[in-house]
């Protein structure tokens, strides 16, 4: 399998677009405060350090990785 | 009472389902991730794989980082839609017992715990990969040798009358190449003397000096060191060699 740079921002694309929809059900379900208290906040919380903050990290690591051309 | 408290199961299984699944296809990008990876750090991996980009060297960290990040991410994400299905589990069936024939209020709380963090090295196992794929191929050329030996140990016992009278005969004269590569070795020592070449006349004196003793060393019971001075005498012919050409390029 030949990597190329297009395949990494495309998956960083992925990524990021992923972290968005997840984001987007989350949302969905803090809106409708059915589950709150400090159980819910831990969730939210790991939710963004340990998710969304490492999506995103990763995303930003993929966009710079460069490739050894012409080998 | 007729009401429900607490989270709505459907939307918690929803969001749940709708995590898993995203959850794999960000396993698919450690997957790509891995292969980047493993081509530019194996070389045996590149050799396999003709005209594979590999990463730039400082990018390869980055890729074990962002792979770290991904593989906590996975890893995060099942501990949350574990946790999120047992909230609502629970709350739903607490939320029923408010019927006072319903037991719900033994519903147990979430046991889901927060995994352990994946550091770079510890997910970067892969990054020695060359060492296990190394191994590998130690291990695979070994069998093939194992086979190899045993078609050619067929193919001796049915070989013709003439190929074993022939090697016989070859190994009873090999016997003597010993004797006869050091007779070359040290008249090689005075056909190719030259005054103005000292550490030449050196070296071949010591390649001279080194067949010498592996033939010499032949007779018992100095003949374990033999095997000692013949490699010597090779590695010194070798580096003799490739010195003549560092002297003279048109040697």
């Amino acid at each position: 399998m030949n990597l190329s740079d297009a395949q990494f921002m495309a998956a960083a694309f992925q990524i990021r677009a992923t972290e968005a929809a997840l984001t987007s059900q989350l949302s969905r379900l803090r809106d409708t405060q059915q589950w709150t208290g400090p159980d819910a906040e831990r969730f939210y919380t790991e939710w963004e350090t340990d998710v969304r903050g490492r999506m995103l990290s990763a995303a930003m690591k993929l966009e710079a990785l460069s490739l050894v051309p012409g080998l | 009472m007729a009401g429900k408290l607490g989270m709505n199961v459907d939307l918690a299984n929803q969001v749940a389902a709708s995590i898993s699944g995203h959850s794999s296809g960000l396993g698919l990008i450690e997957q790509q991730l891995y292969l980047a990876r493993s081509m530019s750090l194996n070389p045996l991996n590149f050799a396999l794989n003709p005209g594979a980009l590999i990463l730039a060297p400082a990018s390869i960290t980055m890729a074990a980082s962002a792979s770290a990040d991904l593989a906590n991410v996975r890893q995060t994400l099942d501990y949350l839609v574990l946790k999120l299905s047992q909230e609502a589990t629970q709350q739903a069936q607490v939320s029923n017992s408010l019927d006072p024939t319903d037991a719900g209020w033994f519903a147990p709380g979430p046991t889901a715990n927060r995994p352990d963090a994946i550091g770079v090295f510890e997910n970067e196992w892969d990054a020695f990969g060359i060492f296990v794929n190394v191994g590998n191929y130690v291990l695979l050329g070994k069998d093939l040798l194992d086979v190899a030996g045993q078609a050619i140990t067929k193919w001796w016992d049915n070989a013709p009358k003439w190929v074993t009278t022939g090697a016989d005969i070859a190994m009873k004269g090999g016997k003597f190449l010993p004797f006869v590569g050091t007779a070359f070795s040290v008249t090689g020592v005075f056909t190719d003397w030259d005054d103005d070449n000292v550490w030449g006349n050196t070296r071949n004196i010591i390649g001279a000096s080194l067949d010498v003793l592996s033939v010499v060393t032949l007779i018992p019971p100095l003949t374990p060191a033999a095997p000692v001075f013949a490699a010597a005498g090779l590695v010194w012919d070798v580096v003799d060699t490739v010195w003549d050409v560092f002297d003279d390029p048109w040697w």
